[in-house]
């Protein structure tokens, strides 16, 4: 029994994670990278004779993710280490409407600037289930607003001019619930 | 950084999880950006339905990916879509929902029109911009609406068909006719005559439903269709349903004139199928399709059956069919009687064997090895059962001498209802599971315990088995209410109460009549207390629902235990969320705020 090669992710400021492979494998953009780079006992890859290199971790760069951004995403891939989900989510749509896990809710608890940042490294990470939790997140700070709220929710600027504005209410106007 | 700077998928999604038309229309009205995700989100699906009046399965509390406009509000979308093109872009469903009023059916063809238009206008592939339109049952159908719209019809002369006219002949008109009309490319369309086949577009996969008017003798006699298999070849057809038995049999008689079956080719008409949906009356009706149709290939497979009987012979040599037909590639299966005629209106005792043990549902129960062998149904995840023996509940008796007036229940009966049900569990990866006739067909007969034990109920005194379990706060308060009710005498004429509340919740479904089984969970559901006009006693029923939710515990709790990976269950018209946490299993029933955990 040989034993399992560390990996170790390198953040956008240089900072260095070394995680389990499980953990790391959350993010399927790192599962197909290890994949090539390590394969798992039993299909082992051509190049696995240099027994020498073997000890030395892998480092996978992560260069659209800073260390505080990845601190979060490591914890939530350690929560979720044990858990498979399943490939085919993205097309679900009872999960995706299915309400946040009280957990993932609590996690992403977050400022906007971090809960955007966690989001965005989801997205370019591929971890599905962190990003459907991020976008209800993200839904859920809009439901039952009205624009002016939603405006100062986000800190958006109403950039319509007054007619623009009513020309959209009367183009909705068929979809308001009476 | 704003909310705005998020990259595009990342805001559709967003939007996406947005299930109310009003959470969107603010969100349209924010800012510029947020508009164009808005407003694709709000004009991507839209149901012209009441509100009041549906539910949606796994989702009223969470909203739906419809956007709802009520039928009187129709106008005014048209005008939308009139004044600004782009959205007419947007829209990839429309449907129309139960409560659709035929006199509206001008707005709804110049909706149509106008989606098609900009479709055929700006497409670059087959299935971009809408890709569903539809009518609920009727006579309207998305082919019909393309010939009416089309100019190239109205310039045809009408034109009748004899005995001896050549068929040869008729067919470069009706291709003359296609390449003019350019139905454009939908993810399915209905047919209620054969030679529509002819009109489909080809090059991308495609659903059919085929509903041919019983009514009209044109459309079910045997008219060789020549062309017929060669257009099924060219058609990349990927599902494939039939409303009644009289189309399976037109068509499969159809295409067996067209085609006689040449061994090794018999199967070539649909390479790429693999959902069937069968309504069928005699087992022989089952042998034609499964010429024509490679069953090991499908995943997913609905049998309806129709005033089936069937006899000794035939049941025999039905065993091996069952198989060849229940394959073990199924992964979603639908199985349905359609019993026209019930114990409420025929008593007699020959009646009653009907609904014991001769029909092709029991046969097939019987006989299959999926039903029998829990290997064999492994893969299956997603099961609507329902043999809809009783259209309401009759009275029972155990005593033989009663069956003039109530349908009579013996051990034998009572023994096979158990083993019938239990085999339900040889599906054990189920993860949908949908019994529609459970309050009515199963509940009464059997009798559950916490420990998962499952027994037959021989206490048909009253329908007491259905809210006496629970003896909590709400539910002694519930009862009261219920006992009111029971003796008010203004519910229905001779209708006892029980029957009121199951029907209610039974009309909350689909009919099976008029709708497939394997996707009945993607149609919204009636809020029958609305459609029904009962409203008005809303508290009351909703107190009473709860009840029988509460009573329903320890089925609940017997039915997570034995499929461990059900997540949906749609009972008698409650629909239940299974979660499966830690703490233990959580069953809620959205729609009537109802929750408890197992």
């Amino acid at each position: 029994m040989t034993k399992e090669r560390q990996i170790a992710i390198i953040t956008s400021d240089g900072d260095r994670f070394p995680v389990e492979r499980k953990v790391a494998e959350k993010s399927i953009l790192i599962k197909n990278m290890l994949k090539n780079l390590l394969p798992v006992e039993g299909e082992e890859g051509e190049d696995s004779e240099s027994d020498e290199e073997d000890d030395e971790p892998i480092e996978i760069p992560t260069q659209n993710v800073r260390s505080a951004v990845m601190k979060n995403i490591l914890e939530w891939c350690e929560h979720y280490k044990d858990i498979n989900f399943p490939d085919d989510e993205q097309d679900d749509d009872s999960k995706k409407s299915a309400p946040i896990d009280p957990w993932d809710s609590n996690f992403l608890n977050v400022d906007q600037e971090m809960l955007y940042e966690i989001i965005l490294a989801a997205n370019y990470l591929n971890i599905k289930p962190l990003l459907n939790a991020g976008c209800k997140v993200v839904a859920e700070m809009i439901r039952g607003k009205s624009p002016e709220e939603i405006r100062k929710t986000f800190n958006i600027v109403n950039d319509f001019t007054p007619e623009e504005e009513a020309a959209i209410r009367r183009e909705n106007e068929w979809a308001e619930d009476r | 950084m704003l909310v705005t700077e998020l990259p595009d998928n990342v805001l559709c999604q967003i939007t996406g999880g947005l299930r109310s038309t009003e959470d969107l229309t603010s969100l349209a009205l924010s800012c510029r950006t947020l508009y164009q995700y808005a407003s694709d989100a709000l004009y991507r699906n839209i149901l012209v339905a009441y509100h009041n009046n549906i539910l949606f399965p796994y989702g009223s509390s969470r909203g739906t990916v419809f956007s709802i406009c009520e039928p009187d509000m129709l106008p005014v979308l048209l005008r939308s879509l009139q004044e600004n093109p782009l959205l007419r872009g947007k829209v990839r469903r429309f449907r129309l929902g139960y409560d659709y009023d035929y006199f509206a059916a001008d707005q709804v063809l110049q909706v149509a029109e106008l989606l098609l238009e900009y479709k055929i206008k700006n497409v670059q592939y087959p299935l971009q911009y809408l890709r569903e339109f539809q009518f609920p049952q009727g006579g309207l159908n998305f082919l019909k609406l393309m010939r009416d719209c089309t100019d190239a019809v109205l310039t045809q002369p009408p034109r009748l068909l004899y005995e001896n006219d050549e068929f040869e002949d008729y067919y470069p008109e009706i291709q003359e006719i296609q390449k003019k009309l350019q139905i454009p490319a939908l993810d399915s369309y209905e047919l209620q005559d054969l030679e529509e086949i002819e009109l489909l577009p080809t090059g991308f996969p495609i659903n059919l439903e085929i509903c041919l008017d019983t009514n009209s003798l044109l459309s079910t006699q045997n008219i060789p269709h020549p062309e017929l298999p060669n257009n099924l070849r060219d058609l990349s057809i990927r599902s494939l349903e039939f409303k009644n038995s009289q189309s399976v049999e037109a068509f499969f008689t159809s295409l067996a004139i067209a085609d006689p079956p040449i061994r090794g080719l018999e199967k070539s008409c649909f390479p790429s199928l693999k959902k069937l949906s069968l309504s069928v009356s005699r087992i022989r009706a089952l042998k034609e399709p499964s010429r024509f149709i490679d069953l090991q290939k499908l995943e997913d497979l609905e049998l309806r059956f129709t005033d089936s009987i069937v006899d000794m012979d035939e049941e025999a040599a039905s065993v091996p069919f069952w198989d060849r037909i229940l394959s073990t590639g199924i992964r979603n299966l639908s199985v349905v009687n359609l019993n026209c005629s019930n114990l409420l209106t025929n008593f007699s005792v020959g009646s009653q064997n009907i609904f014991k043990e001769s029909n092709l549902f029991y046969s097939m129960l019987q006989h299959s090895t999926a039903f029998n062998d829990p290997d064999a149904c492994k893969n299956v995840c997603y099961i609507n059962f329902c043999m809809n023996n009783f259209v309401v509940l009759p009275e029972f008796s155990m005593d033989p001498e009663d069956y003039k007036s109530a349908f009579i229940v013996d051990e034998h009966y009572l023994h096979n209802k158990l083993l019938l049900f239990c085999k339900l569990f040889n599906f054990k990866n189920c993860e949908t599971l949908v019994i529609p006739d459970y309050l009515f067909n199963w509940k009464p007969f059997l009798r559950f315990k916490g420990s998962g034990e499952i027994l037959t109920n021989s206490n048909f005194d009253n329908t007491g088995y259905l809210f006496n379990h629970c003896n909590c706060p709400s539910c002694i308060s519930a009862r009261k209410i219920l006992i009111r009710n029971a003796e008010d005498k203004s519910i229905g004429q001779g209708q006892s109460y029980y029957n009121y509340i199951v029907l209610l919740l039974f009309r909350r479904m689909p009919s099976l009549e008029n709708n497939f089984g394997l996707d009945i969970l993607d149609h919204p559901f009636e809020d029958s207390i609305e459609t029904q006009g009962s409203s008005y006693m809303r508290s009351d029923l909703s107190k009473i629902f709860s009840l029988i939710l509460d009573n329903l515990v320890p089925d609940l709790a017997m039915l997570t235990n034995r499929f461990p990976k059900l997540r949906r269950l749609c009972l008698g018209g409650f629909l239940l969320d299974i979660i499966r946490t830690a703490d233990g299993t959580k069953i809620s029933a959205p729609h009537d705020n109802w929750s408890r955990l197992i």
